[in-house]
């Protein structure tokens, strides 16, 4: 490899060296511009070795291949500490010797990507937060809701994730699911919502036989058959018209058949309908290169990488097309005037840069009034509108693309959905739908908050959530779900919702469903209350319960969503009656709600009523009740009731603190402390709360206790305890269970 | 009385407008829920040529549940006893609310024609199929032209 520096030339490119490497005012700009302060530190390790290197060519000047060397040596230094422009510069001064293979390059090619990647990391302030969350999957708005929000495109094999979301199988995140939409994540691998497949079927018959071709044809690509892959894509291309996706891969295609041109004109549309879609200028910079436009080349690969494409697979693009423009620009500059070959002269480029990140919008103004006046497409305009061949260094190309990054990265999302994207908005064509189609199997009803299951299919919410309360298969399939997530808060689907709207109007609840599912909203009559056949309840006592039984389940559920939290309690009777004709008012104070679906109710009692009409709904019963109180007393009376109940009182507590201390604390934790006599008690309507706390715990049967809570006599009620004590205290039981510990 | 669900009222609609053939179903005029069925013995099976009445009962919580189905002609069958209780895992651990009372006829219909004597819910009935198929064949036979004979 012949290589000769001209000992003129040398002076002056040495001068020029020492100054760089000491020069702190240009470094030091240079890399805070770009937001690194992290390689200050190497940078000082460089630095010292950069002087070492620097003697090293001094000594050894017009020493030919060992002087190649050490230029080499020190352009990778400079890159090393970020100072890519630098280093380029070093190589295209090597390169006129001849060209050096691109593995000479890997250092500033690593330098060149990180400078990108500090453009990507560049916390700035001028992006909102939503704006970068977008922008990593290439888009920046859905445009059209019944689309995947990934892709764009019409679903293929759609999934609905855990928060109602659905997206193409190929398009959920993987290992991990997270939604793209909403950044819910999802625990489960998601089946096809075959609901939703066979509306895409349906609704869009093309598109979705065009996706299927387009999946054909990506596989063939894989396999390397690129003939049979062209000839699928084209297939789909007329099926389904133009998209994206299929028009990146088919550039892909082309190019590994030699249609290099082909190839490029598809990639265009592809980064004209999908400017911020890092594949698309990746696929884009792969044809440009094929094509030996090298410059355009390394602009799309940098693009691709500020857009979010794997650095390292792009590393060995820019690689090439380093080393190519370096033998471009070595051929095409004579011996470069090195007295004059400033490099500060690159504070244009830093003011340019500063302005942008200070958040004026010089350039992004400029750029839309071009977009706008002359319908300019952006790629293939430079901010400079310059043409890049028409660049005469390496470090200007460089500039150039630095400032373009930039200019992509501030663009607007209101001015690409003017581009012929939008043109691509999913349409609903009523006519191809039927109400059948929006049918829950459950209730044959048409879908009421529409909920998907792990497997894929499709229920109203209050459909699914009762099946649970019976057993947690999948009604369709009969996977076995987890009760965790079968228990857990569902979400709608919204494509189904979208539908739905689209279809019937957003007031479909009402004017569609004339008939009933078992929806708690539509039959609900306030004048009934949800019955518990259990035992008897007391006012103010408290009663703990554990449900079960799955109609009971949905009857707590309603009680508790429909905010009421209150139902009926009422004690068991034989036959024909089911149940007893008085009880007490239950209210939920809390509910802890078990893995298996079961609940356990801490609740307490208050009106007592007299059941007036029976029914059943769902599985469970329904009263009208009849509210009963106590009489008042008059109050010459008073005096008398007023002795009774001081005596009655203090009998049952003695009674009760009679009991073993094991006994007693097991009592206080059913049905709570003994209340104290208030104040007014002859005025209550169920009289003093203690009778109540006290009757449910003396030794009394069922009917009995349904006798008394339909009195309404406090006097009766403290006769009838007063006599109850006396019993016990009579009786030898009492000396068993009290005072005596075995 | 509860308001009939919107679901038993679509049910019953489709069984009379697209009955299933061999099968009818009607609901009882006083009682939306309980149907009177019957279903005509399967073609080269023991019981061709006989009608079989069953009655069927939604329960309050169907579909949750499964429907209560019953033969009530007598029958000679390993998987259906004396009182015409049928063992079928469907009406049991294997309903799904996604079933429906088509399927469920459908299902007793095939069970007809393809007895189970491995699955059995008449014990005596079952053991003869098992140790002489041919005899429980003509038991079959003689019992459908005895019980189920439509005159
Ligand atoms: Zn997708
Ligand atoms: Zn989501
Ligand atoms: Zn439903
Ligand atoms: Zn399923």
């Amino acid at each position: 490899m012949p290589f000769a520096i001209h000992e003129t030339v040398e002076v002056g490119k040495i001068d020029f060296m020492a100054e760089v490497a000491t020069n702190d005012k240009f470094s030091g700009l240079y890399i805070s511009t770009y937001g690194a302060e992290q390689q200050q530190q190497l940078q000082q390790e460089h630095q010292k070795r950069d002087g070492e290197l620097l003697l090293r060519i001094q000594g050894s000047r017009g020493a030919g291949y060992d002087n190649l060397d050490a230029y080499i040596e020190y352009a990778d230094s400079l890159a090393k500490c970020g100072r890519v422009c630098e280093s380029l510069d070093l190589y295209a001064q090597c390169f006129r010797a001849g060209p050096l293979p691109s593995n000479f390059l890997w250092h500033v090619t690593s330098a060149f990507l990180e400078l990108i990647r500090l453009q990507v990391a560049d916390d700035n302030p001028v992006i909102r937060p939503e704006q970068q969350h977008h922008q990593r999957h290439g888009h920046l708005q859905s445009s059209s809701p019944l689309g995947c929000g990934v892709c764009d495109l019409v679903f293929r094999d759609p999934v609905t994730l855990l928060c109602g979301h659905t997206f193409c199988q190929g398009c959920v995140t993987k290992p991990t699911v997270v939604c793209t939409e909403c950044g819910e994540r999802t625990p489960y691998q998601p089946h096809v919502n075959v609901l939703i497949k066979s509306f895409v079927e349906k609704l869009w018959p093309s598109q979705w036989r065009a996706s299927e071709l387009l999946a054909e044809g990506k596989a063939l690509y894989r396999q390397d058959k690129f003939h049979s892959a062209l000839l699928k894509l084209n297939q789909a291309y007329y099926t389904g018209g133009e998209n994206y996706a299929l028009l990146n891969i088919r550039s892909r295609v082309l190019l590994k058949l030699g249609l290099n041109i082909n190839a490029q004109s598809d990639a265009d549309r592809v980064v004209q309908m999908k400017p911020k879609w890092s594949k698309g200028h990746f696929t884009r910079g792969m044809t440009l290169l094929s094509l030996g436009k090298y410059h355009e080349a390394l602009l799309e690969f940098s693009l691709s990488a500020v857009l979010g494409e794997n650095l390292q697979k792009l590393k060995s693009q820019i690689n090439e097309a380093l080393q190519r423009l370096l033998i471009v620009y070595s051929k095409d500059t004579e011996v470069l005037d090195l007295d004059n070959w400033n490099p500060i002269a690159h504070d244009y480029l830093q003011s340019c840069l500063n302005t942008i990140i200070n958040g004026t919008y010089a350039f992004e103004n400029t750029t839309d009034t071009l977009l706008n006046e002359s319908n300019v497409v952006l790629h293939e305009s430079t901010f400079f509108k310059k043409s890049l061949c028409e660049i005469n260094t390496i470090t200007e190309l460089i500039r150039h693309i630095l400032v373009e990054i930039m200019h992509v990265k501030h663009y607007t999302p209101s001015v690409q959905n003017n581009t012929a994207v939008a043109a691509a908005v999913l349409k609903v064509d009523k006519l191809l739908l039927e109400e059948s189609d929006f049918n829950c199997v459950l209730c044959c009803g048409i879908f009421r908050n529409p909920v998907t299951t792990l497997c894929g299919h499709t229920y109203c919410m209050d459909c699914l959530e009762h099946n649970f309360d019976y057993s947690f298969h999948c009604p369709l399939c009969l996977t076995s779900l987890p009760p965790c997530l079968a228990l857990s808060k569902k979400h709608t689907v919204k494509f189904v919702d979208e539908l739905l709207l689209s279809m019937y109007g957003s007031a479909q609840n009402c004017s569609l469903s004339p008939s009933l599912n078992w929806s708690p909203e539509m039959e609900y009559d306030s004048s009934y209350l949800p019955v518990f056949v259990c035992t008897n309840a007391f006012p103010s006592v408290s009663c703990p319960l554990h449900v079960f039984e799955p109609q009971y389940r949905l009857m707590i559920r309603r009680c508790i969503e429909s905010g009421t939290r209150k139902f009926a309690m009422i004690s068991q009777q034989r036959f024909p009656m089911r149940f007893a004709e008085y009880g007490t008012v239950l209210e939920i104070k809390d509910r802890i709600l078990m893995g298996n679906g079961c609940s356990l109710l801490s609740t307490v009692g208050t009106q007592r009523f007299r059941v007036l009409v029976r029914k059943e709904h769902d599985g469970y019963d329904m009263a009208k009740v009849q509210y009963i109180r106590d009489q008042h007393f008059s109050a010459d009376k008073l005096p008398d009731l007023n002795k009774l109940h001081n005596e009655v009182l203090q009998r049952g507590m003695t009674w009760f603190n009679g009991f073993r201390p094991e006994i007693k604390s097991e009592i206080l934790r059913t049905v709570g402390f003994p209340p104290a006599a208030e104040e007014n008690w002859e005025q209550l309507d169920d009289g003093p709360a203690w009778t109540w706390w006290l009757l449910s715990l003396l030794p009394l049967g069922q009917t009995a206790h349904t006798d008394l809570l339909a009195n309404t006599s406090i006097l009766v009620r403290l006769k009838v305890i007063n006599k109850i004590l006396s019993r016990i205290e009579q009786s030898s039981l009492s000396r068993r269970i009290t005072s005596w510990s075995p | 009385m509860s308001v009939l669900p919107r679901r038993i009222l679509k049910e019953t609609q489709r069984l009379l407008q697209e009955p299933v053939p061999g099968i009818s179903a009607e609901p009882d005029e006083g009682n939306a829920r309980y149907f009177h069925v019957k279903v005509t013995g399967p073609e080269d099976s023991p019981f061709e040529g006989g009608l079989f009445k069953l009655e069927l009962f939604l329960p309050e919580d169907y579909p949750m549940s499964a429907p209560k189905v019953r033969f009530i002609t007598k029958i000679y069958h390993p998987n259906i006893d004396r009182l015409g209780r049928i063992c079928l895992d469907i009406l049991k651990d294997k309903w799904s609310p996604a079933l429906q009372i088509r399927t469920v006829l459908l299902s007793i219909q095939a069970l007809l024609s393809a007895p189970n004597p491995d699955d059995p819910l008449a014990n005596d009935v079952a053991e003869l199929w098992k140790v002489n198929e041919f005899e429980a064949i003509r038991n079959a036979k003689e019992w459908t032209r005895m019980y189920a004979s439509e005159n």
